[in-house]
C-alpha cells in the first residue's frame, strides 16, 4: 500500500488510527504491529512470511550475542547470520537478475531470468534491521527481549517501504514509552499534508513531463525540451523522495514516533559534498556509520581514503538500482567528491553564485545517468541536450508547466519556511487554510488518476 | 469551555479529523454506483472474499479497484482537479487539449516523436493501458492499410476509402502553440498512397470539410465525432464521387431537429469548467424500415430490449451521450430502407455498404437520398461475417469510412477480411 492513494487515506488511515489512539498504552506496540502487517501485505501476501522471517532472524542473532557475550566466535557468528541473510535477501531479489545478465554477458552463456517480484522496501529495511544488529555487537545498544516490540519497530508501517531509514537507536526510547500529545498530532497533520502536497501535487505533476519526453525519441526532440524533462525528472525525483519522507515522519509523529529528518533542501547546495549531506540524509549517514568508517574513513592514507570513497559510492549506486547506469551514476559523484576534497571545496563554498551553477548544472546532468538505464539512450538524450537542436515543441511543454516548475522551485528553497517564522504566528489561520487546500486538491488528483473516461460506447 | 480551547489550540488538528472523519463517514454510508456515464464503463463493486482471492492478489487489487471507483463524490473530485489544473496554467487534461475558440482537441502526437507504448489489453478501461505518449500508433495503422488492402483485393466491386480528418486535423491553426500534434493532412495523404487496388478509390474530405468550415461547425467543440452538418459535407463529397444525387441542406431544412446542451466525449475527458456546450443536430428523415442485426429490437448495456422503430434512438438526446442516439449507437449491422432515393429505377434496388466507425452513424441517414437500401456494418461489433455479407448481397458499391483517431488504433478493423 502506498501512502498516496485513496485506499490508505479513506480505509486504512482512519481505521489503523482510530484502533491505535483507542487501544490501552501496553498494546499500542502490538497493535502496530498488527497494522504494519497488514499494510505491509496488502497487494502481495507473499512478502507476508518473508517479513516475519526477517524480523525472527535479526531477533535471534541480537538476541544470541547479548545472550553469549563473552563468547567472541558467538558473536561474530550471530552477527555474520544476521549480515548475510540480510544482504543475501537484497542480493537474492534485487540483484539476481543483473548478476545472471552480466555474468551471461561475460562468459557469452545465456542464463534464464528469474520472475522475481521485489519485496516492497527490502533496500530500505534490510538495511535497519542489519544496522540493529550490528549496534547491538558493537555493544551500543541492548537487544530487545521482546519479539513483538521488536517486530514493531522493523515493520512499522510510516517509514517501511521509502524510508527515511530509521536505526534502532533513534526510535528505541519511544519503543519503549512514548507519550501522544495533541500537539504532537497536530505537528504530523501537518507535515503528513506537506508531504503529500510534494507527492501529489508536485511530483506526479511534473513527472508528467518527464513520462511523455522520457518516452520521446531522443533523436528528434530539440535541445530547450531535453533540458525542460530532465529538469522535471530532477523535481519530481526529489519531491516524490521528500514528500514520502515527510509523509511518513509526519506519520510517525502522529503515532507518537520521532524519525531523522531525511532531506535539508539539498538543491541549494554549493557542492557536491554539501548537497549529498543534505539529500537523502538517513542513506548517507548509514553508509558513512557502516561501510565508510569500517574501512577506514578519514583516518588513513589518502589513496586509501580515495579508495574506501571508491567503494562506498559504487555501493550507494548499486543501492539505487540493479544496472550499471547507477553505479555510473555513485562513481560520478565519487569523481566530484574527490575532486572537492583536492582543492575545489573552499572555493565553491566561499563562492555566491558559482557554487549553486555547479551544483545544479551537475546534478541535474546526475539525473540523466539516473533516469535512463540504457547507455545508448542516454548517449543520445546527453546529444540531445547538449547539441543546440533547434525545434518549438518547447514552447507547449514550457506553457503547460512553467507554473509547475515555479512552485517547485520556490519550495527547492527554505523561502518558505523562512516567511512562516516571521509570518506565522500571526498567520496561523492563513497557514491552515493553505494545508487543507492542499489536502483537497491531493484527494481529486488522487481520485482523478483512476478516472478513465471511454470513447466508445459498450466496449 | 474545552472546545473553545481545543478550538484555539487545535485547529488543524479538528480541521483535519473533520475533512477526513467526514469523508471516511460519507464513503461509508453512500451506496455503490453501478455505471459511471461520463466514463461509458461499468464501475467497479465490491468483490466477494474469498480465501483464494486473497492469496492470488486479486481480493486486495479488486477491493483497491472498488474503493478507487465507488469513492464519495468521484465525479466532483474529477471536475475539481481539473480546476486545479487549470489554475496551473495547464491547456491539456486527461489528454485532450484547450485549443482556440473553446474547441477541445485529441492530444495525438506526430509518430515521428516516438513510439506507441499501447500494450495489446484493449479498451479495458482500467486505466492501465494509457500509454506513456500519446503518439500516431504507426504499427496498427501499417496492419489496418493491409487489412484494407487485403479486402480491397478479394472484393471483386467497386470500394471507397474515406478517412474523415478529426476537429484538428481540420483546424490545425486552433491547437495551442508549439504542440506537436499529427499532421493529419500529410498522414491521410500518405495512407491514400498505401492504399492500393484497381478497383479502390480514396475520398479527400479535408478539403471539403476545411472549405464548409468557414460557413457551418463541422466538428463539436467538446466530442470527437464530426457534426451532422460536417457529415454531410462529407456525404455530398462522397456523392459527387460516385457521381450521385445527394440531399441538400435546403431540402432537408423541414426535417431539421436541435438538440443543444450536448457536452461529448472530449468534455467527458477534460471536465473543463469553461467548457461551451455544443448544439447536436439531426434530421427527422422518413424511412420504411429499419433492422438491426436482422432484428427490429436492440439490446441495451442494461440486458433490456429496446424497440427499433427508425434512424435515431429518441430518448438518447435527453441524456449525457446524446450522439448514442444516432441509428441506437454502435451496432452490428444495420439495415435502412426508405424511398427518398433520388437515384430509384423502377424494378431495381440499389444498395450501399459502409463499414464504418461512429463516424458513420449520423451519416448513414442522408444515404437514403442516393440509395435505395443502406447497409451499415460497424466491425468493433459484428456478429456476422463481411464476405458472407457481401456473398449473399449485392451491393452498387462499398463505403469504408472511419476517421483518422480510430483508424490508427483500431484493433478490430482486421475483422474487415473475415
Amino acid at each position: 500500500m502506498v501512502f498516496s492513494s485513496i485506499l490508505f487515506l479513506f480505509r486504512f488511515f482512519p481505521a489503523a488510527m482510530g484502533i491505535y489512539y483507542l487501544t490501552p498504552r501496553r498494546y499500542k506496540n502490538l497493535v502496530l504491529l498488527i497494522e504494519s502487517l497488514i499494510f505491509y501485505s496488502w497487494g502481495e501476501v507473499r512478502y507476508f512470511p518473508i517479513m516475519v522471517a526477517s524480523i525472527l532472524v535479526d531477533y535471534i542473532a541480537s538476541n544470541g550475542i547479548q545472550k553469549h557475550r563473552d563468547n567472541k566466535a558467538a558473536c561474530r557468528g550471530f552477527l555474520t547470520l544476521s549480515v548475510v541473510f540480510n544482504l543475501g535477501m537484497l542480493g537474492f531479489f534485487k540483484y539476481t537478475n543483473f548478476i545472471l545478465a552480466n555474468l551471461g554477458a561475460l562468459t557469452g552463456l545465456s542464463f534464464p531470468t528469474l520472475s522475481l517480484t521485489l519485496p516492497l522496501g527490502i533496500s530500505f529495511y534490510t538495511f535497519q534491521t542489519m544496522s540493529y544488529t550490528i549496534d547491538v555487537y558493537r555493544g551500543k545498544v541492548e537487544a530487545e527481549k521482546n519479539i513483538i516490540d521488536f517486530g514493531a519497530f522493523v515493520v512499522l508501517f510510516p517509514q517501511l517501504i521509502a524510508g527515511p531509514i530509521v536505526r534502532y537507536t533513534d526510535v528505541n526510547r519511544e519503543l519503549k514509552s512514548r507519550v501522544i500529545t495533541p500537539a504532537d498530532v497536530q505537528e504530523g497533520i501537518d507535515i503528513f499534508i506537506r508531504g503529500l502536497g510534494r507527492k501529489v501535487l508536485i511530483a506526479n505533476n511534473i513527472g508528467a513531463l518527464w513520462t511523455e519526453v522520457s518516452a520521446m525519441n531522443f533523436d528528434v526532440i530539440s535541445t530547450p525540451l531535453a533540458w525542460l524533462g530532465i529538469l522535471a525528472y530532477t523535481f519530481q525525483i526529489y519531491f516524490d523522495f521528500s514528500g514520502y519522507s515527510q509523509m511518513a515522519i509526519g506519520l510517525g509523529r502522529m503515532l507518537g514516533f520521532c524519525f531523522p529528518q531525511n532531506f535539508n533542501d539539498p538543491y541549494i547546495a554549493k557542492s557536491v559534498t554539501g548537497f549529498w549531506r543534505r539529500w537523502h540524509m538517513t542513506l548517507g549517514s548509514w553508509f558513512r556509520e557502516y561501510l565508510y568508517i569500517p574501512l577506514g574513513g578519514n583516518r588513513c592514507t589518502f589513496p586509501r581514503q580515495v579508495a574506501n570513497l571508491f567503494v562506498v559510492w559504487a555501493a550507494t549506486g548499486l543501492w539505487h538500482g540493479a544496472s550499471w547506469n547507477f553505479v555510473l551514476w555513485g562513481l560520478y559523484f565519487f569523481v566530484f567528491l574527490v575532486l572537492e576534497k583536492l582543492f575545489l571545496l573552499p572555493r565553491l563554498e566561499k563562492s555566491r553564485v558559482l557554487g549553486h551553477v555547479y551544483l545544479l548544472f551537475l546534478v541535474v546532468v546526475s539525473w540523466a545517468i539516473f533516469a535512463i538505464t540504457d547507455f545508448a539512450a542516454l548517449g543520445r538524450f546527453l546529444t540531445a541536450m547538449f547539441s543546440f537542436r533547434a525545434g518549438g515543441e518547447w514552447v507547449y511543454y514550457l506553457r503547460n508547466y512553467g507554473i509547475t516548475f515555479l512552485l517547485a522551485a520556490v519550495l527547492s528553497t527554505p523561502l518558505l519556511a523562512r516567511l512562516e517564522e516571521r509570518y506565522g504566528r500571526r498567520l496561523g489561520w492563513l497557514k491552515n487554510l493553505c494545508l487543507m487546500v492542499v489536502l483537497i486538491a491531493s484527494i481529486a488528483y488522487l481520485e482523478d488518476a483512476t478516472y478513465n473516461p471511454f470513447l466508445y460506447f459498450r466496449f | 469551555m474545552k472546545l473553545k480551547k481545543i478550538l484555539r489550540e487545535y485547529p488543524l488538528l479538528l480541521l483535519f479529523a473533520l475533512v477526513m472523519g467526514g469523508l471516511f463517514l460519507l464513503d461509508l454510508c453512500f451506496t455503490s454506483n453501478p455505471y459511471s456515464e461520463l466514463e461509458n464503463r461499468r464501475l467497479k463493486q465490491k468483490p466477494a472474499f474469498s480465501l483464494e482471492s486473497l492469496l492470488e492478489n486479486r481480493y486486495t487489487k479488486d477491493y483497491e479497484g472498488y474503493i478507487n471507483d465507488q469513492f464519495v463524490g468521484r465525479d466532483r473530485w474529477i471536475t475539481l482537479k481539473s480546476v486545479f489544473e487549470s489554475a496551473l496554467g495547464k491547456t491539456e487534461n486527461n489528454g485532450v487539449v484547450y485549443g482556440a475558440d473553446r474547441y477541445i482537441y485529441n492530444k495525438l502526437l506526430d509518430p515521428a516523436l516516438g513510439e506507441s507504448r499501447q500494450n495489446g489489453a484493449g479498451f479495458g478501461g482500467d486505466g492501465s493501458d494509457t500509454p506513456a505518449l500519446p503518439v500516431v500508433n504507426s504499427a496498427q495503422l501499417g496492419r489496418n492499410v493491409n487489412f484494407l488492402n487485403t479486402f480491397a483485393v478479394t472484393y471483386p466491386g467497386h470500394v471507397t476509402a474515406a478517412i474523415a480528418p478529426n476537429s484538428y486535423g481540420i483546424r490545425p491553426e486552433g491547437l495551442p502553440a508549439g504542440l506537436p500534434n499529427v499532421n493529419q493532412q500529410a498522414a491521410i495523404g500518405e495512407l491514400y498512397r498505401q492504399f492500393s487496388g484497381d478497383n479502390l478509390s480514396t475520398l479527400d474530405l479535408i478539403a471539403p470539410l476545411r472549405e464548409a468550415a468557414g460557413e457551418m461547425q463541422v466538428s463539436y467543440r467538446t466530442d470527437h465525432h464530426w457534426t451532422t452538418d460536417g457529415a454531410w459535407v462529407g456525404y455530398r463529397a462522397y456523392c459527387e464521387s460516385r457521381s450521385l444525387p445527394y440531399v441538400t441542406l435546403e431540402e432537408l431544412a423541414p426535417y431539421r431537429r436541435e438538440e443543444p446542451g450536448f457536452l461529448g466525449t472530449y468534455y467527458n475527458k477534460s471536465k473543463n469548467f469553461d467548457a461551451l456546450p455544443d448544439t447536436l443536430v439531426w434530421y427527422d428523415i422518413p424511412v420504411e424500415d429499419v433492422t438491426i442485426d436482422g432484428e427490429h429490437t436492440v439490446l441495451q448495456t442494461d440486458g433490456s430490449l429496446v424497440e427499433v422503430t427508425g434512424l435515431y434512438q429518441r430518448e438518447k438526446f435527453a441524456v449525457r451521450d446524446k450522439y448514442a442516439a444516432f441509428l441506437y449507437g454502435n451496432n452490428g449491422l444495420t439495415v435502412i430502407k426508405s424511398g427518398n432515393s433520388k437515384a430509384h429505377r423502377e424494378g431495381e434496388v440499389s444498395r450501399v455498404l459502409v463499414i464504418k466507425d461512429s463516424y458513420g452513424n449520423c451519416f448513414a441517414p442522408f444515404l437514403t437520398y442516393s440509395y435505395d437500401e443502406v447497409w451499415v456494418a460497424d466491425l468493433r461489433n459484428m456478429t456476422f461475417k463481411v464476405s458472407q455479407v457481401l456473398a449473399e448481397n449485392q451491393f452498387d458499391d462499398v463505403l469504408i469510412l472511419y476517421n483518422f483517431d480510430t483508424f490508427q488504433e483500431d484493433r478490430n478493423f482486421s475483422r474487415i477480411t473475415y
